[in-house]
């Protein structure tokens, strides 16, 4: 496909829109001064990861109805609270004009984009990158009516406070309410991995627990739907847990 | 063990879509947020005292003269007993109200306890002086009595006309205060407030303790005002990871041994019929 039948394409996809006439006169003055067109397409893989795990960016670029070989990309970061890309990796594309940049390791939501590092740059779509923060939990029986609870969370750092508490919610299997049992404040006992526990009174042999946490750091992490407010009371769901 | 990261907007979703079909009354719905879990396993206890034994203390308070009540926070913090919402008069069982402000009062300051406070607290619980119960009450003031009512969520207090001692209470507000006094009494303090609760004087010793020592360690504050018949005493108990608290309220005894029996009666029915 020519130049100016690609600067056509984009104008036709528009003629839709109010002022389409406009436009489509606008194309065909400007079609024969235009040069080829480069595209950039690129995906992360995972695009949701756990902090401490890795993703990859692949993709290809193209000008025109081919490949675009040997082309000079960057690989550009702008992570939370976001406001400036910055080029964390560079290659050249492959023959058949693939490129892959692997082993990204974030340790916060993340927007990244690939760049034609050309005259003018070329930029790909946006590609955002949620990071999940690493979770382990863990429970021991210390007696009758003691069973231990803890958490430990990997998270990001210099994103907001790490001092918080985490509530801890009891239900016995089978039941649909949970209580609140505790409430414990959260220690960063290392760089980034932060520690709370508690011993609750089981309300049953079998039972489920749920922590939650509204750390300074969470609206660096994870997914736009975990950013609610911890309930401050039990409450009640709508299945029996299991 | 699973490790399950909860999608609350999912649950969310469903509980609303259940409150649609059926009318439930319910707890707040989640709302998303950072929230894990996982199943567990433990070793349940029953809650103490139990409720037969609850029942029990029920029908023997109901056997004595006078105007009776009692209050039960068990261990799994439920509030049980008779009459919960009768109103009495603290006598001075509100000296536990007021070493509580006066605490808090000295931890917002944040300033110790000095030689000359505890010279003031020390009797006011130890001996159950009057004197410096008025002395607390006059350094913390009255709104300061009312403010630990409110955070400890009393529903039936009311200041004293006249004197401290006719503040009105009843066994629930009381029962619950005494199972939230870890909470309300500052934790620097904490220790303080308990070897006072838990070291009053042998005279001033009766109702619960004596029944319930040595098994349970015992945090209390009798009152009395003995020319109506009136006999008081609030307790929070704890043995190994149980606490519970009782409080409970007589008016119109013919005597104070008698009221002490009482009290005795329903601390003794509690601690021996419950496993």
């Amino acid at each position: 496909m020519s130049a100016a039948s690609a600067a056509r394409r984009r104008v036709l996809r528009s003629a839709s829109l109010p002022g389409a006439l406009v436009v489509v006169l606008l194309a065909t003055s400007a079609a024969p001064a235009a040069g080829p067109v480069a595209a950039i397409s690129a995906t992360a893989t995972p695009a949701e990861m756990t902090i401490g795990s890795e993703t990859s960016v692949s993709g290809t670029i193209s000008e025109g109805a081919g490949p675009l070989a040997g082309a000079a990309l960057a690989l550009q970061s702008d992570g939370y609270p976001f406001g400036e890309y910055t080029t964390i990796a560079r290659q050249a594309s492959a023959p058949d004009g693939r490129f892959s940049f692997t082993g990204l390791r974030l340790d916060r939501n993340t927007r990244l984009r690939v760049v034609l590092e050309s005259s003018p740059a070329v930029v790909s779509e946006r590609v955002p990158v949620i990071v999940d923060p690493s979770v382990a939990l863990s429970t021991r029986t210390l007696g009758p009516g003691r069973t231990r609870l803890s958490i430990r969370v990997g998270h990001t750092v210099n994103a907001g406070s790490t001092r918080t508490s985490v509530a801890w919610f009891v239900a016995a299997r089978g039941t649909r309410l949970f209580h609140l049992a505790d409430s414990t404040p959260m220690r960063e006992i290392a760089r980034g991995v932060s520690y709370a526990s508690t011993i609750v009174d089981p309300p049953a042999a079998h039972f489920v627990y749920r922590a939650c946490l509204n750390p300074g750091w969470e609206h660096a992490m994870g997914a736009r739907a975990a950013h609610g407010r911890c309930p401050v009371t039990g409450y009640e769901v709508a299945a029996n847990v299991r | 063990m699973s490790v399950d990261r909860i999608r609350r907007s999912a649950v969310a979703a469903m509980l609303l879509a259940l409150a649609a079909a059926v009318s439930i009354a319910s707890l707040p719905s989640p709302s998303p947020a950072f929230e894990y879990g996982g199943r567990a396993r433990g070793i349940p206890v029953a809650a103490f005292p139990s409720a037969g034994a609850i029942a029990a203390a029920r029908s023997y308070l109901d056997g004595r003269s006078g105007r009776t009540s009692f209050a039960v926070v068990d261990s799994k913090g439920r509030l049980d007993g008779t009459r919960l919402r009768e109103h009495f008069e603290t006598a001075s069982v509100v000296k536990v109200m007021m070493l509580t402000a006066f605490l808090q009062m000295r931890s917002a300051q944040d300033r110790p306890v000095s030689s000359a406070d505890n010279a003031l607290l020390y009797p006011m619980i130890h001996i159950s002086d009057n004197e410096a119960a008025s002395a607390v009450f006059n350094i913390v003031g009255s709104d300061a009595v009312s403010r630990v009512a409110r955070e400890s969520g009393m529903s039936d207090y009311a200041p004293g006309v006249g004197w401290w001692a006719y503040t009105q209470t009843s066994a629930a507000d009381q029962a619950r205060f005494f199972f939230e006094l870890d909470r309300l009494i500052p934790r620097r303090f904490y220790a303080y407030a308990r070897g006072l609760m838990a070291g009053i004087e042998p005279s001033q010793s009766w109702g619960v303790p004596p029944v319930a020592r040595p098994g349970w360690q015992v945090f209390f504050k009798t009152g009395a005002l003995p020319s109506q018949g009136l006999f008081n005493e609030v307790a929070r108990l704890e043995r190994g990871g149980v606490t519970f608290t009782i409080a409970v309220f007589t008016d119109g005894d013919p005597s104070m041994a008698y009221g002490e029996q009482t009290i005795e009666g329903v601390a003794s029915i509690l601690l021996t019929h419950s496993p």
